[in-house]
């Protein structure tokens, strides 16, 4: 697991998280999966209705499921306070429950700072560079050929659709 | 690799073929490693 350092939180802060839409069998799971890391870390999640919030959430910005890293949410020029910093773009009322925990701790795990495994510096994911490229659009792979295979398949997010292909 | 911070990934797109699980629960390890990044205890 890679977290980056500076996007971390400090020790003990209590995250304050709004959702900005979603009903209330969303807002429950979501609320329930995200205490998954809260039982182990030194940091604490309020939920508020009004007012600013560090983490703000829907499930209606778009189509895929995604979270500022860390203290990132703070950054307004990146996320303009009236916008989410964390979507569920397909956790619904019928999703079951193993696909809402697989979804909200991924999601709450960049929150907290954490980056994907495919991203960090110590990852040793063995690419068959070909197949990669592949799997873009060529227009988008012109230029990527211009830069290091590894750059490359580190920069990948929308490749690694974090929907499964299954449900 | 287990963990829930890595995309279930094809086998095509890697060299030994086998590709990346799909996770879906925090491994005991990222339990552990949270704990250390956020220490309960100074």
């Amino acid at each position: 697991m890679a977290l980056i350092n500076q996007k971390k939180w400090e020790d003990g802060h209590t995250l304050t998280c709004k959702f900005l839409d979603g009903d209330d069998f969303q807002k429950g799971k979501v609320k329930e999966k995200a205490d998954i890391w809260l039982d182990h870390a030194n940091l604490k999640i309020e939920f508020v209705n009004d007012g600013d919030a560090e983490i703000r959430i829907s499930f209606q910005a778009d189509a895929g499921s995604w979270s500022a890293i860390g203290n990132d949410c703070l950054v307004s020029s990146y996320f303009p306070t009236y916008q989410p910093t964390m979507n569920f773009g397909w956790l619904r009322d019928d999703t079951d429950d193993r696909e809402y925990e697989r979804v909200v701790v991924h999601e709450f795990g960049h929150a907290l700072g954490c980056i994907h495994e495919f991203q960090s510096p110590t990852e040793n994911l063995d690419w068959n560079t070909d197949a990669v490229y592949a799997s873009f659009p060529a227009h988008q792979t012109t230029g990527a050929r211009l830069i290091s295979t590894r750059t490359f398949c580190r920069s990948i997010h929308r490749m690694g659709s974090a929907r499964p292909s299954s449900t | 690799m287990n963990s829930i911070m890595l995309y279930q990934f094809d086998g095509s797109l890697f060299k030994d073929g086998k590709g990346t699980p799909l996770n879906t629960q925090l491994s005991d390890q990222h339990k552990t490693m949270i704990a250390q990044m956020y220490p309960k205890t100074p």
